[in-house]
C-alpha cells in the first residue's frame, strides 16, 4: 500500500507532472486522430462515378442533409416562379406566387412541397421538424439509403470503434490523473485546479474526436469530384446559366443553378439575381441557431458531424435528417 | 514499325473524342456517354497544382485519356529537354495511355522557349535532328509516340523534298504513328496550293493512328488554325476520305477557343463519328 502512493510518480512535483500529463495527452490525441482516419475503410473504395443526369436534390441532401435538400427544394419552386420570397421587417416569408405557372411541370417531389406552401410560412420554418421535412422524408429516405448503400455516409461500424476506442484512451488518460489526484489528496496537497482543468479539457477534446462525420471519407471525396467536375458552375453561375441556355434549355436536364446550388449550398447565389433567396436563408439559419436547431457547420456540409451537440443520440443523426437548420448554408460561392 | 505499330494496332478501336479544355468540364461529364475518348494537353498537368492533380484524377476515372505534348520540340537541334523529357514521363506513366502525341516542330530554340509550333524545314539535316530527338523520348517513355503535323505560314527556302516525303521518311526511320491533324493538312493545302488528296497518296496511311479536326477561320488569303470554328465541309471532306483510306484508331475534335454552345459540340462527335462508322462499313465491303 505504501508503494501504491509512496512512488516516483505520486512523489513527481506538480507542474512535472502535468507537463508529462499534457505530453500524454497530446500524443493521445495524434495518435487518435491518425486511428480515425485509417479506420473509415471506405477510403479505399472507388469513387462512384459522375451521373450523366446528376440529381441536384440528391446532392443536396448528400451533402447537408434534408436542410439542404429543403433548400434546395424551394429554391427550385422559386425560380421556376412557383413560390416568391418576401422580407418583412427582420423576418422572410416563402408564400405561393400569384400567378401560379403550370403544376403539370413539376416533379412529384416539387408537388407536394408545394402543397405545403399554400399558408405562408417563415423561412425558418422550412428547417422545422414536421413541416416541409417531413413532406420530404419519403425521399429523404432514398437519398439516405443510395448514400449507405454506395458508402457515402459513415459506417456504423466505424461511428462506434471511433467512439469507443476515443473514450478507451480518454478512460486510460482519466485514470492516471486520478490516480495523482488520490495520491496528491493523500499526500496533503489540494491544489489541484490545472489537474481537474487537464483532464476536464482532455474530456472534451476526446469526445469531439469520437465523433465522426456525416460523411464518409468516399462520400467527402465524392462531392469533392463533383464539385471539381462542376466547378465551372461555381465559378459563374450566371454566365454559365446563359452559356447553357444557348445549347439547350437545361444542361442535360439539369438546371445548373439548381445543380450549383445542390453542389455548393446557396452561397453560389451571391451575385447572381439570387441573392434575396440567400439572404432570406441566411437570417434563417441564424434564427434557427439562436432556437438552437442547428448543430451543424456551416461549411460545406461534407463536415457536418453526426454526433452533433444539438442532436439527441447519435444514430437519429446519421443521415444530417434531425441535424438542425443551419447545415452547408454557406458553402462556395465565393 | 515492328514494335510500336504492332503495340498501336493492338489497342483496342477508340472513336471519337475531345479535347479536354476546362471551360468545357462540366458538359464534358454530362456528356461522358457521347464521348469516347479525350486529349488532355500534358504540359498542363505538369507540376500541378492540387485541384489540378483532382482533375486528373476524376478524368482518368471517367475516361481514356490521350496526352498531347506541346513542348518537347523534337525539331530543336540542341536536342529534348531533359527536364521536360521527364515530367512528360512520369505523367504519361501516371495515365498509362495507349499512346501519347506531340509535334513534328520545335518550340525551343538556344533554350529560348520560342512559344509557337515552329515548322522544321523539310531537309536531311532535319530529319537527322527528329531522329535523334525521338530516339531519345522513345529510349526514356515505352509508351507509343505519335508525331503530328503542324501548319505552315511560308515554305523554308532550300526544301530538300515536300512534307509529305519527309513525313514518309520521319515515320519510317522513327517506327512512330502518326496523328494526322486534318485541318492543318488541308490549310496547309490551300496556303500553299498543293492537293491534300496527293499528299495522303504518298503517305504510309497504315501509320495513321489519330486525327485532329477542327474548324480554322481565313484571315486575307490565308487560313489560320485558330481552332474557333466548326469543322469547314472541306476539312470534313479531307476527314471522310482519310477514314476511307486508313484504320484510324480515334479522331479528336480540337476546339481551343469560340467554344460554341456543347450541342455544336456533340453534333460536331457525332459527324465524326458517323462518318468514320460509314468509312468503316465501305471498307469492310470492299473486302
Amino acid at each position: 500500500m505504501d508503494f501504491l502512493f509512496d512512488n516516483p510518480l505520486t512523489n513527481m512535483s506538480g507542474p512535472l507532472f502535468l507537463i508529462i500529463y499534457g505530453l500524454i495527452m497530446l500524443f493521445s490525441v495524434i495518435f487518435l486522430i491518425l486511428f480515425k482516419s485509417n479506420l473509415d475503410w471506405t477510403s479505399k473504395l472507388p469513387a462512384p462515378l459522375i451521373p450523366t443526369n446528376p440529381d441536384p436534390f440528391e446532392i443536396a441532401y448528400l451533402r447537408g442533409g434534408e436542410n439542404e435538400f429543403a433548400r434546395a427544394l424551394v429554391f427550385a419552386l422559386t425560380q421556376k416562379g412557383f413560390l416568391n420570397i418576401t422580407t418583412e421587417g427582420k423576418e422572410s416569408y416563402i408564400c405561393l406566387a400569384q400567378n401560379q405557372p403550370n403544376w403539370t411541370t413539376l416533379s412529384q417531389i416539387e408537388r407536394n412541397a408545394l402543397v405545403w406552401f399554400q399558408t405562408k410560412r417563415k423561412t425558418s420554418e422550412v428547417f422545422e421538424p414536421y413541416g416541409i421535412k417531413e413532406i420530404i422524408k419519403p425521399f429523404s429516405l432514398i437519398f439516405e439509403q443510395n448514400a449507405i448503400q454506395n458508402n457515402l455516409l459513415t459506417p456504423e461500424d466505424v461511428k462506434t470503434k471511433t467512439k469507443r476506442f476515443s473514450y478507451l484512451i480518454f478512460g486510460a488518460i482519466a485514470l492516471l490523473g486520478g490516480y495523482k489526484l488520490i495520491a496528491a489528496i493523500i499526500h496533503g496537497h489540494f491544489n489541484l485546479l490545472f489537474l481537474v482543468g487537464f483532464t476536464v479539457i482532455g474530456f472534451l477534446i476526446f469526445r469531439y474526436l469520437g465523433k465522426t462525420k456525416r460523411l464518409s471519407q468516399l462520400g467527402k471525396q465524392y462531392v469533392e469530384s463533383l464539385q471539381n467536375a462542376f466547378e465551372r458552375l461555381r465559378e459563374n453561375p450566371k454566365i454559365a446559366k446563359e452559356y447553357y441556355s444557348q445549347s439547350m434549355p437545361v444542361l442535360n436536364s439539369v438546371d445548373p443553378l439548381l445543380l450549383a446550388m445542390g453542389i455548393y449550398g446557396t452561397g453560389v447565389l451571391v451575385g447572381n439575381g439570387y441573392s434575396d433567396f440567400e439572404t432570406a436563408f441566411g437570417k434563417a439559419n441564424k434564427n434557427n441557431q439562436d432556437s438552437s436547431y442547428s448543430g451543424c457547420s456551416s461549411g460545406c456540409g461534407v463536415s457536418c458531424d453526426s454526433g452533433s451537440s444539438s442532436c439527441s443520440s447519435g444514430s437519429s443523426c446519421s443521415g444530417g435528417s434531425s441535424c438542425g437548420g443551419g447545415c452547408g448554408g454557406g458553402c462556395g460561392g465565393s | 514499325m515492328e514494335v510500336a505499330a504492332a503495340d498501336v494496332e493492338a489497342h483496342k478501336e477508340m472513336k471519337v473524342g475531345l479535347g479536354f479544355r476546362p471551360q468545357l468540364k462540366s458538359d464534358i461529364f454530362l456528356h461522358q456517354n457521347e464521348i469516347d475518348f479525350l486529349e488532355i494537353t500534358a504540359d498542363h498537368y505538369f507540376e500541378a497544382t492540387e485541384p489540378k492533380n483532382a482533375e486528373l484524377e476524376l478524368l482518368k476515372q471517367h475516361f481514356p485519356l490521350i496526352p498531347h505534348g506541346l513542348g518537347l520540340s523534337l525539331g530543336s537541334a540542341e536536342g529534348v529537354d531533359e527536364v521536360y523529357l521527364e515530367k512528360l514521363a512520369k505523367l504519361v506513366e501516371d495515365i498509362q495511355p495507349e499512346w501519347f502525341s506531340d509535334h513534328i516542330c520545335f518550340t525551343k530554340s538556344g533554350n529560348i522557349d520560342i512559344g509557337h509550333l515552329s515548322p522544321v524545314p523539310f531537309t536531311d539535316e532535319s530529319l537527322k535532328v527528329l531522329i535523334r530527338n525521338i530516339s531519345k523520348v522513345k529510349n526514356r517513355i515505352k509508351t507509343p509516340l505519335i508525331l503530328e503535323n503542324i501548319t505552315y505560314m511560308f515554305r523554308y527556302p532550300h526544301a530538300e523534298m515536300d512534307e509529305a516525303e519527309f513525313l514518309k521518311i520521319l515515320l519510317s526511320e522513327t517506327d512512330c504513328g502518326l496523328l494526322l491533324d486534318v485541318t492543318n493538312l488541308y490549310i496547309n493545302s490551300v496556303n500553299h496550293k498543293f492537293d491534300w488528296r496527293k499528299f495522303l497518296d504518298i503517305l504510309p496511311l497504315e501509320r495513321i493512328v489519330q486525327l485532329h479536326f477542327v474548324g480554322g477561320h481565313k484571315h486575307q488569303d490565308y487560313l489560320i488554325d485558330s481552332h474557333s470554328q466548326k469543322t469547314q465541309d472541306e476539312i470534313w471532306e479531307v476527314y471522310r476520305e482519310v477514314c476511307q483510306r486508313a484504320d484510324v484508331k480515334g479522331a479528336i475534335l480540337e476546339r481551343d477557343e469560340n467554344f460554341p454552345a456543347f450541342a455544336e459540340i456533340l453534333e460536331e462527335i457525332k459527324t465524326a463519328r458517323e462518318l468514320s462508322e460509314k468509312s468503316n462499313f465501305s471498307k469492310s465491303h470492299d473486302v
